[in-house]
């Protein structure tokens, strides 16, 4: 909320962003050019499946692109973070700090 | 400039994902191997064109023994590089600095700057430039064991150049030849611990 009690703030948090395991799917994507499937895996926590699962929707969505790929018989998946993601990520960030310190000021 | 939560945790797991892709050891297996090129340069001269060789394939042949041994157990993630240009310029600021603050101590503290003093210190000076090296990778991994490394790194590099040997290059041949020692065998200790920690993951699938 902020200080004239507008909410918003709140109403524009991008809620495909908002749900923990694909906001920090996209945070470890953020920091880094691309990552592999694995270690996105290992770097939030998640298992193959719930990572698959969020990692389809941010795609529908354009947030990233998943490049599928064989390394001699093994498939292999690389995700990067599309322009479309990076600036939606960014608002994502700038909408919860508006947020936060509203409440804050509380 | 104040920074905000946010940036605060996205610097570190930046920092984290650099962590993770350097818990191998194969950086200091090859740093190790490039400084005792270089200290066995000073007694058989042919190794120079080992150290050029190296120097020249050693990236590749580092990212061969990555995709053979390190992201098929912990993936691999394509880090953001600094510009080369902005790199090349860090790199030379530094060397530039290091050497300006040691012809100044060493002048204030002998009051001249002869070729024999400047050969007696050069451990020192090449510890000045590890440390920066160090430095740099201990700020993009949050890692403070690189400072420890560091600071034994200039430590030793001082002890070698107070201590007065016969030759003049003896002082810079037995730092690098120690130094690069003990780069390869942390190194080493590091990638077998890696290897044990860290088993192939065959079974992890996306679909």
């Amino acid at each position: 909320m902020s200080e004239d009690g507008d909410f918003e703030p709140i109403a524009d948090i991008n809620r495909l962003i908002h749900e923990p395991a694909r906001l920090m799917i996209l945070a470890h994507l953020y920091v880094v050019e691309s990552a592999d499937f694995l270690f996105l895996m290992r770097q939030t926590g998640l298992t193959g499946g719930n990572l698959s699962s969020h990692m389809s929707k941010l795609e529908e969505a354009g947030y990233i692109k998943v490049d599928k790929e064989f390394v001699g018989k093994k498939p292999h998946t690389m995700l990067s973070l599309t322009s479309e993601g990076r600036t939606a990520f960014r608002e994502y960030v700038q909408n919860m700090k508006q947020v936060l310190n509203g409440l804050s000021e509380t | 400039m104040e920074k905000s939560m946010n940036e605060v945790d996205l610097k570190k797991i930046e920092q984290k994902a650099y962590r993770e892709s350097m818990q191998d050891g194969l950086t200091e297996i090859f740093l190790g191997i490039l400084l005792v090129g270089m200290g066995a340069y000073f007694a058989v001269k042919l190794t120079v064109v080992f150290i050029v060789l190296f120097a020249l394939f050693a990236p590749r042949f580092l990212e061969k023994l990555k995709r053979k041994y390190t992201y098929p157990r912990i993936g691999y993630a394509k880090l953001h590089e600094d510009p080369p240009r902005k790199t090349a310029r860090g790199i030379f600021s530094y060397m530039l600095l290091v050497i300006v603050v040691m012809v100044v101590a060493l002048f204030i503290i002998f009051g001249d700057i002869s070729a024999d003093l400047w050969y007696r210190w050069s451990p020192t000076l090449m510890g000045a430039m590890l440390t920066g090296g160090l430095i740099y990778l201990a700020d993009k991994s949050a890692d403070p064991r690189y400072y420890g490394i560091a600071v034994f790194g200039l430590v030793a590099g001082g002890v070698l150049s107070v201590y007065r040997f016969e030759s003049t290059w003896t002082g810079i041949t037995v730092y690098l030849l120690f130094m690069g020692s003990c780069f390869f065998g942390l190194g080493l200790i590091r990638f077998v611990h890696f290897l044990y920690e860290y088993p192939v993951q065959e079974e992890i699938t996306d679909e």
